[in-house]
């Protein structure tokens, strides 16, 4: 169960954690919003018991893919010895490095009695204690990666050593088995903040020190936003306090005040992951205006003991924004380079923070260069995790698929399969990298018995990912083999009895349903369909793809006549294109949708009830006569309705265009790709 | 009966021609036993080929299928047939056969109706195309000239040229119209020196398609029953193929096209044409509603048949598989027989 100690002040919650890792507590949280202070006070209490003889590791999970092998590469820095070899083994796999990390922490650290200051009560400490900035947690309400899922793995297998507490800070909720979590609460103080020199000789700070004593919270990031915008432009800050303005909108404000060197200076250190020196400083502002850095060093970075940092909702901020592939890449570029230099210097003098070691350079400048998708220099670094592969795989992959019908995108997703052969290469049970290798190049569309293989080897080492049996299961429609995919249908659905979570439906069924209605299966895609529980059914994806089995069943039938905007209920009670007024002098009506036109005549397929189909012809005169209009070529499928006078005249009324379905999903990849590739349409094959 | 397929003639050469009214499918069955399949027709989303072979026990035996050409109309149900006849566990594999590169739309049409038809035929090329891949040996190119044995019988390609398909490559390739009936295959069956010709939906007009038929081979006139082209349309009767020759009768088998209003009944059009040089004229199913269609086959007078004016034709009462047939059936001597099903129709003179 979860305790709530808010409105502590840090040292209280410091104590408590103190406390009750020593009471036998062996996980624990502490959770808050960002940059509240939650790692500082991890920190200290980490401090505190290690004073008492515990083991102290620290640990981080950056955002992006490569959480769990920084994370774990962490570990492994401060443990050594053999773990440290094996974790940097660059042929060995990931759950031979966990279990190498694993076994190391059994034996590492030893009970030490209690310290000097233990309460009456407190039980003897754990070994170790392993503390985690941003630790992932499972989540059952998506589907989640292999990358998230070796973070999550990570964890779990450390917090569920006897000998090991963990302390995890997070700024996202803990599972409510996680085990006791204590809030951190954000207390800006603002005097604190405003006395920061950097601040303080700001212009606008005074204003803002005026403005903020009023009796509403603001966080510390959002008075350093205003005094930027206050000192750029007088009577800033008033207006945005007065006007209401969100912190993301007074981040866009300070962002445009700002010269094109400086935003890229932005752009550039929003991509860092850890802090950053001054000269690399420099190096992201280079070309700034001299009006600008002052803004940008006070107001914009915060200086901790690491060095320079963006603080996140900034740089998420930045990123957000309309910014080039090209400047993105580039400041990744940069970054990595930085990256290398830190790595270099590192190794020659290691840091005093262990989140900043030599191998975290490394493992920066992997992830930059994964973000740029630069698989050659990837690879001449030669990564101790196959992730690494996997992910630019996944970048690559993923901009392939942004260009795909391009050669850009084609290049992008020869590369991406590319990067899970290099992963395979050296791990072949990946279950990912196949799952990828092949999907790559089903999109390329060359190689189709390749994409079997490696949908099928990726099924066998993973079957509970629902992923590898949908994408192999849409492979083989594509291909034209509709009783495979039955019977790999028969087999996922077996795997995955329901109920299921709602993402589950999304993933395997929406797609696998939606290519079948696209290739004309509607047996299959009803079977698809109806195995949806009442939930994913009512999804306004589900209701879309039935809305489109329905018409495509009309269609199979040769009975469509009625546009989909008119419920089957009511499509009798017509006609529907004349005014309710008219009705009773109508003498019969017909539904009807122009099916054809050839030299002479346009073919419309028309019904007078649900029961009677049939046809007529007209010339062009004839319809356009009919429709009572200019003369018009009414297009193929344009639904209408004839209707025929008591006085004896007839009439053709036009329904309007049938707009597109919002809320049916696209087919991608498209379904034709193998029959629109390979041998080229300019001569017989004689 | 009228109302079930006829059953298995050992020593005849058998041609089962289905025509619901849009689609159109033959089987031909050769002594001893084997199978070949030519397109497909459905009515929702019933399979004709898939049925019939299943019907008569046949997955086994079929040995040759194919595409004559990538039209809507053509393609209904085929997928389903080769996929059941060439199953990923199967040893064997009949020969499937298809003129390739065919081509796509390239984009999916706002018509559902459209689209579930180019759906149909894109599902019939990949199910093709993807077992070529995997077992190159299955592959019938369907090149003019080319031989295949069928049981004691002998299955050739007669068309189209490779001018033809040069032709209709390059349009496709340029996106530009072109009428595709140009290069639909037809086949001729050989059996004990006696020929039919299944001449798909090949025309004359444009292209010349048939006179190019029988430039290739003049004996192809010698046959003893035709599978009337692209459902006895104007564009696709040729002359020289159907007029009368020495101690040949003939027998005329044509498939409907309701939404294209063939064949036509016109003294001198369509069905008109081919009953001024044979009594008869065997069609799988009337483009429109008779009050027979259910029970037994209608024998009609072409001039009943003849424009039926502005008023509106209604569909046939398609009962379902299996409806809407006529079988031919050859022995080694001797005139044809003729089974016909429920919905089809005989066209007398007059």
């Amino acid at each position: 169960m979860n305790d709530e100690v808010a409105l502590l002040g840090a040292a209280a919650i410091r104590d408590e954690v103190v406390k009750r890792v020593r009471q036998g507590d062996h996980r624990l949280a502490l959770t808050g919003r960002r940059a509240v202070g939650k790692s500082t006070i991890m920190a200290a209490a980490a401090a505190e018991l290690g004073r008492s003889g515990c083991r102290i590791v620290r640990t981080a999970m950056p955002a992006g893919d490569d959480a769990g092998p920084v994370a774990m590469a962490l570990v492994a820095e401060q443990l050594g010895g053999a773990c440290r070899e094996v974790v940097h083994d660059v042929h060995a796999s990931w759950r031979t490095k966990l279990e190498a990390l694993v076994a190391e922490l059994r034996t590492a650290g030893p009970r030490v009695a209690g310290p000097r200051s233990r309460p009456a009560r407190a039980v003897a400490a754990p070994g170790v204690v392993v503390t985690i900035d941003d630790p992932r947690f499972g989540r059952n309400d998506q589907a989640t990666t292999v990358f998230d899922e070796r973070a999550v793995e990570l964890v779990g297998r450390l917090a569920s050593l006897e000998n090991v507490a963990v302390i995890a800070a997070a700024s996202w909720p803990v599972p409510l088995d996680w085990g006791p979590s204590l809030t951190v609460p954000a207390s800006a103080d603002i005097a604190r903040v405003l006395a920061d020199p950097a601040i303080a000789s700001l212009a606008g700070a005074a204003a803002v020190r005026e403005l903020a004593a009023a009796p509403v919270h603001r966080s510390p990031l959002e008075l350093r936003v205003l005094v930027a915008i206050e000192t750029r432009r007088r009577h800033a800050a008033v207006d945005a306090l007065a006007a209401r303005l969100p912190l993301d909108a007074l981040i866009d404000q300070l962002l445009d005040s700002l010269g094109p060197a400086a935003q890229q200076g932005c752009l550039r250190a929003s991509v860092m992951r850890t802090a950053f020196d001054d000269q690399a400083l420099a190096s992201f502002w280079r070309g700034a205006a001299d009006a600008d850095l002052p803004l940008v060093r006070g107001a914009l970075l915060v200086r901790s003991a690491g060095g320079w940092v963006l603080p996140d909702a900034i740089a998420t901020r930045v990123r957000a924004r309309e910014v080039e592939q090209t400047d993105l890449d580039r400041a990744h570029r940069i970054a990595a380079e930085f990256h290398a230099r830190a790595f270099t210097a590192t190794s020659k003098r290691p840091p005093q923070d262990l989140l900043q070691s030599a191998t975290r350079h490394e493992l920066e400048q992997l992830h930059h260069l994964v973000a740029v998708g630069d698989l050659k220099a990837l690879e001449a670094r030669r990564p101790f995790f196959v992730d690494y592969f996997d992910a630019i795989g996944r970048q690559l992959g993923q901009r392939g698929v942004r260009r795909y019908g391009s050669r850009d995108g084609a290049a992008s997703l020869r590369l991406a399969a590319e990067a899970y052969k290099r992963a395979l290469a050296i791990d072949d049970n990946d279950a990912y990298a196949h799952h990828y290798l092949a999907y790559n190049l089903d999109l390329l569309a060359r190689t189709p018995d390749l994409v079997e293989t490696h949908y099928r080897r990726a099924i066998a080492l993973d079957p509970g990912h629902v992923w590898h049996h949908g994408r192999l299961i849409t492979f083989l429609v594509t291909d034209g083999r509709v009783l495979d995919a039955a019977a790999a249908w028969e087999d996922v659905t077996a795997r995955f009895p329901q109920p299921q979570p709602a993402w589950l439906y999304e993933e395997l069924h929406r797609p696998v349903a939606r290519l079948l209605l696209d290739r004309g299966e509607l047996d299959f895609a009803e079977r698809v369909l109806g195995a949806l529980p009442a939930v994913a059914d009512a999804s306004p994806w589900a209701r879309s793809e039935r809305r489109l089995l329905r018409r495509l069943r009309d269609a199979a039938d040769d009975r469509l006549v009625f546009p989909a905007s008119i419920e089957p209920t009511r499509r009798w009670t017509g006609p529907h294109l004349v005014d309710a007024a008219l009705r009773s002098k109508v003498k019969a009506w017909w539904a009807g949708r122009i099916e054809a036109w050839d030299e002479e005549r346009c073919v419309i397929r028309i019904a007078s009830d649900a029961a009677t189909f049939g046809r007529r012809w007209f010339t062009e005169a004839e319809l356009t006569a009919t429709l009572g209009t200019p003369r018009v070529r009414v297009g193929v499928g344009r639904f209408l309705e004839i209707v025929q006078w008591k006085g004896g005249d007839e009439a053709i009324y036009l329904h309007p265009d049938e707009v597109d379905d919002p809320d049916l999903p696209a087919v991608f990849p498209p379904a034709n790709r193998y029959l629109t590739r390979g041998e080229r349409a300019t001569r017989a094959r004689a | 009966m009228a109302n079930e397929l006829p059953a298995l003639a050992p020593d005849r050469l058998q041609v089962l021609v289905f025509g619901p009214g849009t689609g159109e499918l033959v089987v031909v069955r050769a002594p001893p036993n084997d199978w070949m399949v030519i397109d497909g027709c459905r009515i929702g989303t019933t399979s004709y080929g898939l049925r019939t072979i299943e019907h008569y026990g046949a997955k086994s035996n079929v040995r040759l299928v194919a595409l004559s050409h990538p039209h809507l109309d053509h393609a209904g149900g085929f997928a389903e047939l080769v996929d059941a006849v060439a199953p990923t566990a199967s040893p064997t594999w009949p020969l499937l056969g298809l003129l390739w590169p065919a081509p796509l739309t390239g984009r999916v049409s706002r018509d559902a109706a459209t689209a579930f038809r180019e759906a149909r035929v894109h599902q019939a090329l990949a199910s093709i195309r993807g077992r070529w891949r995997r077992r190159p040996t299955c592959r019938w190119p369907m090149n003019r000239g080319d031989e295949r044995r069928l049981g004691d019988a002998r299955v050739r390609v007669l068309s189209p040229t490779t001018a033809a398909r040069d032709r209709a490559f390059a349009a496709w390739a340029g996106a530009r119209r072109h009428d595709d009936n140009q290069v639909a295959t037809a086949l001729e069956v050989q059996w004990h020196g006696r020929r039919l010709v299944l001449g798909a939906d090949l025309v004359e007009r444009p292209g010349s398609g048939w006179s190019a038929v029988l430039t290739f081979d003049r004996n192809v006139v010698r046959h003893a029953g035709l599978k009337v082209p692209h459902h006895g349309s104007d564009a696709a009767l040729h002359d020289p193929l159907l007029a009368k020759h020495d101690r040949l009768s003939r027998t005329f088998v044509v498939t409907p096209f309701a939404s294209r209003d063939l064949p036509r009944f016109g003294a001198k059009e369509g069905v008109g044409r081919l009953l001024a040089v044979a009594p008869e004229v065997h069609l799988t199913a009337l483009p429109r509603d008779h009050d027979r269609q259910a029970g037994t086959p209608l024998r009609v007078r072409r001039s009943a048949l003849a424009r039926h004016g502005k008023s509106w034709a209604i569909d046939p009462l398609t009962p379902g598989f299996p409806d809407c047939w006529v079988m031919l059936e050859l022995a080694k001597t001797g005139t044809p027989t003729i089974v016909h099903g429920r919905g089809s129709v005989v066209v007398t003179r007059g």
